[in-house]
């Protein structure tokens, strides 16, 4: 498995152990959620790879949304997830996608066409645009304390007045 | 009675604890929102010093209120495109067919791979994205990969004459200038183009820098051009009119205010000056296409505007734009010599200052030759297509002594009377150049910030707190300060010293006034006033000796030769038997800063000469 996880450039998502047993009297811990992934596309595909109990099914996530969210963006604003992007993988996606196209035409709408298109593809996978999901941070002074205040100084100018 | 007070009381008490706890929460929130790297941190900063960047548009129109992005995105595409469709429809410009350019494309004007990996160089990777959504750093990150297939691109364009039109859309994007935020006449339109279309123009830029920038735009011009600033601008201005005021002479001078002078570029006319420039005629015609046919649409936010024509401009925002009106404006200086031939002409790119001397005796005279310049200045700007607004246009007269003078010009159909002060881009010069009105300006500036700073200073980390005065105190206190630091009185610089000194005082929470100046600022780290203006000074000697060599003002400072045989380690300036302008001669100035400099620095890199001369100059100077 691990040869196939390296043949295909792939990463484990699932870092901890997550199933705890008794094993000759001793408390063991193993990893058996196995997800592996490559964070770069979408799949429409789910694909059995091993006929064993411990099942590996071949799957891209489509727009991976993590818990994760940038801090202080607002609610719903869109922006761009750069976490993903290095120079090696967007030379090597845009090489990728370039690749095949013959630059050798004559109309300059349809080189730069091709061109455009080759960088916005390498983009969409590894910049995605995201909504954010987080509110903003609330604002610390909340009704209770204004309450509060309200009523403070409320009773300040009774007792201003009874004197 | 004894009921209300107890009631009183403990609400007190816990009213205290939750203040106490809102602005510990207050305070950890900041603290939060500082931790995201430094853009985060600065835009915390800046919405604190009450500098926050509007991110939601909000406009009023005829008194109601407009705020759903798309009818915002649409109102602000009618401005401007009414904006230059009432310009264009009130104009009486010349009109220039263009000749045939089409013919064989010379070797020197196609591209190779080398000369676009250069142009990649030159791209800034922060600058927003246009159209096509790709960052500059993508585009920066793939030039290796890319550079071949942009050459060929790039020869074709070059050999059809035709950009391809994804370039020719822009989008664009509303800018406040001043003013009320919610009229859309306080905004510019600022042009977001393609990234490949940056590559494209500075390559275009390598290839027009083959002709001296001087024959491109003249001396007087000191926008968009390497070792010039506003400050060399406000030098050369101040150098003409302490020359004159020492040959006992008048200045009468004029601002000179363009209405949106970029977007009103007339393509043919620009084609014009560049065949008389004799620019290869391949590169005008690329030029010229790139011009025309261009459209654009208004972005906010999700939401885009209608998309709009524009029959003419410079495309505010594109890399070539600038070059293109500093080519566009070259014949200004000509023109106005041509009405008087002893006349200063000075332009930053829209913004020109002109002004002529006459004897006090003769000041009749002096008027007429500056409305006749006007006049002559207004005309030659009606054939280029630009209007001149005159309610922006300022007059003023250097030098002369008698307040009661009644002076009037004509300058077109409105009379002017002379003010006090004109501010040349950002420094306020007063009729009699002391300055004053500049260091008032200052002051006012720097109190308000300094009562910002105060909020910031128990919250900020000592290192970032030193950073944002810099970035948002010095840069204030300092803005000009080659031009008007070194002639100010002495009463002046030290009320500048001493708003200086108040806010060194807080960052270095010294409350009581325990600590002298000179501990202050060996604490904090900072230079004081006069430290500060030494430093200033000598960075723009060096600046104007090294890359503007070719201004008047520097060749008056230095002989022919810099070295100096007789104190071996200082440069040999011009001897100056000027008096009466004293200190605002640059010349004088310079014998000053030329205590803490070296003759051999001035071959020294920037970089190198700059950390020689923070060596030299000490950190507090009395």
């Amino acid at each position: 498995m691990n040869e196939w996880k390296n043949n295909n450039n792939l990463d484990q998502l699932i870092e901890n152990e997550t199933r705890t047993r008794l094993v000759a009297g001793t408390i063991q811990k193993s990893r058996i959620d196995l997800i592996f992934t490559d964070i770069l596309g979408v799949t429409t595909s789910c694909e059995f790879m091993s006929n064993s109990d411990h099942c590996l099914i071949k799957s891209t996530i489509l727009n991976l949304r993590t818990t994760n969210q940038k801090q202080g963006v607002k609610k719903g604003v869109t922006y761009l997830d750069w976490r993903n992007y290095s120079s090696s993988r967007v030379i090597d996606l845009f090489c990728k996608f370039f690749r095949g196209i013959d630059i050798h035409m004559h109309d300059v709408d349809d080189i730069n066409d091709s061109i455009t298109t080759a960088i916005c593809l390498a983009l969409n996978i590894l910049v995605p645009k995201r909504t954010a999901n987080l509110t903003g941070p609330q604002p610390v002074i909340n009704g209770t304390i204004r309450n509060l205040r309200n009523r403070k100084s409320k009773l300040h100018k009774k007792m201003e007045n009874d004197r | 009675m004894t009921g209300d007070k107890e009631d009183y009381k403990n609400l007190r008490k816990v009213c205290n604890s939750l203040n106490y706890e809102v602005k510990k929460e207050r305070q950890k929130s900041i603290h939060n929102d500082l931790n995201g790297g430094p853009k985060r941190y600065w835009k915390v900063i800046n919405k604190i010093m009450g500098r926050q960047l509007t991110d939601e548009i909000k406009l009023v129109e005829g008194g109601v209120e407009i705020d759903e992005p798309f009818d915002i995105a649409n109102c602000f595409a009618d401005h401007f495109k009414n904006k230059v469709e009432n310009l264009s429809n009130g104009s009486t410009c010349d009109n220039f067919d263009i000749p045939d350019l089409n013919g064989w494309v010379s070797e020197d004007m196609m591209f190779n791979a080398n000369l676009i990996k250069d142009a990649f160089n030159c791209l800034k990777s922060s600058k927003a994205m246009g159209l096509d959504e790709i960052p500059g750093i993508v585009i920066k990150d793939l030039r290796d990969v890319i550079s071949d297939p942009l050459s060929w691109m790039f020869n074709n364009i070059m050999i059809q004459g035709k950009i391809p039109k994804a370039w020719k859309v822009s989008k664009v994007i509303p800018i406040h200038k001043k003013g009320a935020k919610d009229s859309v006449n306080n905004y510019r339109p600022f042009s977001n183009i393609s990234s490949l279309s940056k590559v494209f123009e500075r390559g275009i830029i390598s290839k027009l820098k083959n002709t001296p920038e001087d024959v491109f735009y003249g001396t007087h011009q000191h926008a968009f051009r390497k070792g010039s600033s506003t400050i060399t601008s406000g030098l050369v201005f101040q150098d003409f009119i302490s020359n004159e005021i020492d040959n006992k002479k008048v200045v009468l001078a004029y601002s000179a205010d363009l209405t949106a002078a970029f977007d009103v570029l007339r393509p043919n006319l620009l084609v014009k000056n560049l065949l008389e420039l004799s620019i290869n005629p391949a590169l005008v015609r690329v030029i010229h296409n790139f011009l025309s046919e261009r459209s654009a649409f208004v972005q906010i936010g999700e939401s885009s505007s209608y998309y709009w024509t524009l029959p003419m401009g410079c495309v505010q925002g594109s890399v070539l734009g600038p070059i293109l009106f500093n080519i566009y404006m070259r014949e200004l200086p000509e023109v106005i010599s041509k009405a008087e031939p002893e006349s200063f002409t000075l332009a930053y790119a829209d913004d020109s200052y002109i002004a002529i001397s006459c004897d006090k005796l003769n000041l009749k005279n002096g008027c007429v030759s500056l409305s006749n310049i006007f006049s002559r200045h207004k005309q030659w700007l009606d054939k280029q297509g630009m209007l001149c607004n005159p309610s922006k246009t300022e007059l003023i007269m250097f030098g002369n002594l008698d307040e009661n003078s009644n002076v009037e010009i004509k300058l077109g159909d409105t009379k002017l009377k002379p003010q006090k002060t004109m501010k040349v881009l950002g420094v306020m010069f007063d009729d009699q150049l002391n300055w004053r009105a500049q260091v008032s300006k200052t002051l006012a500036k720097c109190s308000s910030i300094s009562y910002s700073l105060r909020l910031l200073n128990n919250i900020l980390p000592r290192n970032l707190n030193r950073q944002v005065i810099h970035a948002h105190f010095i840069s204030h206190l300092m803005y000009g300060s080659p031009i008007w630091a070194g002639c100010i009185s002495q009463k002046n610089t030290a009320r500048l010293s001493t708003c200086l000194n108040k806010t060194l005082r807080l960052h270095c929470h010294d409350f009581t006034r325990s600590l002298t100046n000179q501990e202050i600022c060996n604490r904090s780290n900072i230079r004081s006033f006069k430290s500060l203006s030494v430093i200033n000074d000598a960075k723009t000697l060096y600046r104007l000796v090294t890359q503007c060599a070719n201004f008047n003002l520097v060749q008056r400072l230095t002989s022919q030769s810099l070295f100096n045989s007789r104190y071996p380690n200082r440069i040999a300036f011009m001897s100056c038997g000027r008096r009466r302008a004293s200190k605002n001669s640059f010349v004088n100035r310079a014998k000053v800063i030329n205590e803490s400099i070296q003759f051999d620095w001035i071959d020294m890199k920037q970089a190198t000469f700059e950390m020689c001369l923070k060596r030299s100059v000490p950190l507090y100077i009395p």
